[in-house]
């Protein structure tokens, strides 16, 4: 945009600068009019957000301390430590799997994705559709994907009328398989973003080094294990921390999936279906608030240990 | 003859430059890359089967859809195509007393005011933030990163108990006091980041036609950020569209059609089940839309924004 089109914007031509108040006196009425702006601009959403992010986590810190009713207790993380240890725990298995999914997410998903980007990076035959087709999951709602799936492994679904057998109750409703399936789900859904992510990343790979490999007879695994998975290395060590944060901060599928049945059930879908079913009044607010905070206060040393390691790898300049 | 000679010229021309070079494949990278087509081809094949068996059967008479999950031949065309189930969907699916079209209306209600009022206050905060120097404004943007990056896991009780205390639980209003807070996420780096880079010579020149900091922001930076903002807005909206977690924690009463269509999922018999179908081919029409629309934007901006934060 040049000076004439905001002179069009404005409806006005700016050479006509009026001349009527003195600069120094124009200066000042600015300032007062700039201290304005930014307290007009700022104030609504500093104050909500002090209310509501930090008052509310802090917040969150209190409750876990608290009975229902508003006294102190260290009752909640007896009951926490009671339900973690004890047989057949729910919130033992809810830890396990999410583990799972993120050995899941570091060892399957960004591995496989980092290759699927490779090849569209690559130019394969009918990458653009591909790309569109494997973001696919991304966009379609979650609802609509799980459905979908759920369908296709029933005894009735379109597998089956292929010929293949499921179990008659589902593979979902055996604890031995319900896990695998969701796993095998997110797995089947889970390179949209990776691959977009990683495609990004290599495109900003300068050409010449894959000429230069090529030169020297350099194949498609050297190219992939040599070149481009040591450069995209930050990016590859951001994608880690980001699995972790977003399992303990999204809870995925398995609302739809199994409702947390036949031990599906991961930390964080644990504490949003106890929030969601539970009352202020049972004290289930409260519980779930301590093992909050239990797992908040083991999560964020993870994650400052996890940048910090990966700020350690030098980030390689090109 | 001379057009031989064209042919021949462009076809030495084309491979003379780099992207020839690198595209020309020996024999075993080939193999490689057509195991590799193979494998991609599988998959993205059976990412949209399933779905287009639902589309199939969402035009089945509920009946015969029923018989059909008896005798296991659920894959087969309908022997009649019953179109009516994509009306019956409005009628027939609701939940807590809310039809399709109140999900429908909540859905739309939660990005177009939710979204939309977070996504003003996100751009009004980085723009203050990026171009103007006051006490404070460093302060403001560490706390801002630092809250984005801390995975705090349990606040959600406290979250209901806080709007409760305000009388905003499930309450639509609630998104009017709640959007400022969300003008700290994500989306605050990428505009931070795009009024960074727009020169400050065009404020001055409105200072000096005499408009004010407003007429700069509204006037003129608002208008070079809509690009960006559009962007965003659809990235929100589709998130917002398949959100069922929200709703269900702090609206139970106003089920959007994510939560509203799972609920409803819990309480359906087999001759319910082509109905559903349709609802939920209903339900994913306006994002493949929007997608088809605007992909090429909605998948530069995945990519870079896993980038920042």
């Amino acid at each position: 945009m040049n000076v004439r089109e905001v002179e069009d914007a404005l409806g006005k031509d700016l050479s006509e600068i009026p001349k009527k108040e003195p600069a120094k006196k124009k200066r000042k009425k600015i300032e007062r009019s700039r201290i304005v702006f930014i307290v007009s601009m700022l104030a609504i959403p500093i104050i909500s957000w002090l209310i509501f992010w930090l008052y509310g986590n802090f917040n969150m810190i209190l409750m876990a301390f608290q009975t229902p009713t508003g006294e102190w207790t260290f009752r909640n993380f007896v009951t926490f430590w009671h339900d973690l240890t004890a047989p057949y725990s729910e919130v033992g298995v809810s830890v396990r799997n999410t583990f799972l999914y993120f050995g899941l997410n570091v060892l399957m998903i960004l591995p496989i994705g980092t290759l699927i980007a490779f090849f569209i990076y690559k130019k394969i035959k009918g990458h653009k559709v591909f790309r569109v087709l494997i973001f696919l999951p991304a966009i379609i709602p979650t609802i609509v994907m799980v459905t979908a799936f759920k369908e296709t492994i029933k005894p009735w679904g379109p597998l089956a009328s292929l010929g293949i057998k499921f179990p008659e109750a589902g593979l979902l409703a055996d604890p031995n398989t319900a896990t695998p399936t969701v796993m095998f789900y997110c797995l089947w859904t889970g390179f949209s973003t990776i691959m977009l992510l990683m495609c990004g990343a290599m495109a900003r790979i300068p050409t010449e080094l894959f000429e230069a490999a090529k030169l020297d007879g350099c194949g498609p695994f050297r190219e992939f294990f040599s070149i481009v998975v040591p450069l995209i290395m930050p990016v590859l060590s951001m994608q880690i921390i980001f699995s972790l944060t977003g399992l303990l901060s999204a809870s995925g599928p398995i609302l739809l999936m199994t409702g947390g049945a036949a031990e599906t059930s991961t930390l964080n879908y644990w504490i949003f279906i106890n929030t969601q079913r539970g009352t202020a009044a049972s004290g289930a607010y409260n519980i779930v608030s301590a093992t909050g905070l239990v797992f908040t206060f083991i999560a964020v040393p993870i994650i400052m240990l996890v940048r910090w390691l990966s700020e350690k790898i030098e980030a390689v300049e090109y | 003859m001379t057009k031989v000679s064209e042919f021949y010229n462009k076809v030495r021309r084309r491979k003379k430059g780099e992207g020839a070079f690198l595209a020309r494949r020996s024999g075993g990278e080939r193999a490689v890359f057509i195991v590799a087509f193979i494998i991609l081809a599988v998959y993205s094949v059976s990412l949209l089967l399933p779905l287009l068996w639902m589309l199939m059967n969402s035009f089945k008479d509920g009946t015969e859809y029923a018989m059909d999950v008896v005798a296991a031949t659920t894959l087969r065309f309908p022997e009649a195509w019953k179109f009516s189930n994509y009306a019956n969907v409005f009628a027939e699916i609701t939940y807590n007393n809310v039809n399709f079209f109140g999900m429908l209306g909540d859905s739309i209600y939660f990005i177009v005011v939710g979204s939309g009022l977070e996504l003003f206050f996100t751009t009004a905060v980085s723009y203050v933030i990026s171009k103007y120097k006051f006490k404070g404004r460093n302060f403001i943007y560490s706390v801002a990163i630092f809250a984005m990056t801390m995975p705090i896991i349990g606040n959600m009780a406290s979250g209901i108990k806080l709007r409760a205390a305000f009388g905003i639980y499930d309450n639509l209003l609630a998104v009017f006091f709640t959007a400022g807070a969300g003008a700290f996420g994500f989306n605050f780096l990428m505009l931070y980041a795009f009024f960074k880079s727009v020169p400050w010579s065009y404020a001055e020149a409105v200072f000096i036609d005499g408009g004010n900091h407003f007429t700069v922001f509204f006037r003129i930076m608002l208008p070079l950020a809509m690009p960006m903002i559009t962007t965003l807005f659809i990235l929100s909206a589709i998130a917002g569209w398949n959100d069922y977690t929200t709703p269900m924690l702090y609206f139970p009463s106003f089920p959007n059609v994510a939560m509203g269509l799972y609920m409803a999922s819990q309480t359906l018999t087999r001759g319910d089940m082509s109905t559903y179908y349709a609802a939920l081919a209903i339900t994913t029409v306006p994002v493949v839309a929007l997608f088809a629309g605007f992909s090429d934007k909605i998948m530069k901006n995945y990519s870079i924004g896993g980038l920042k934060g």
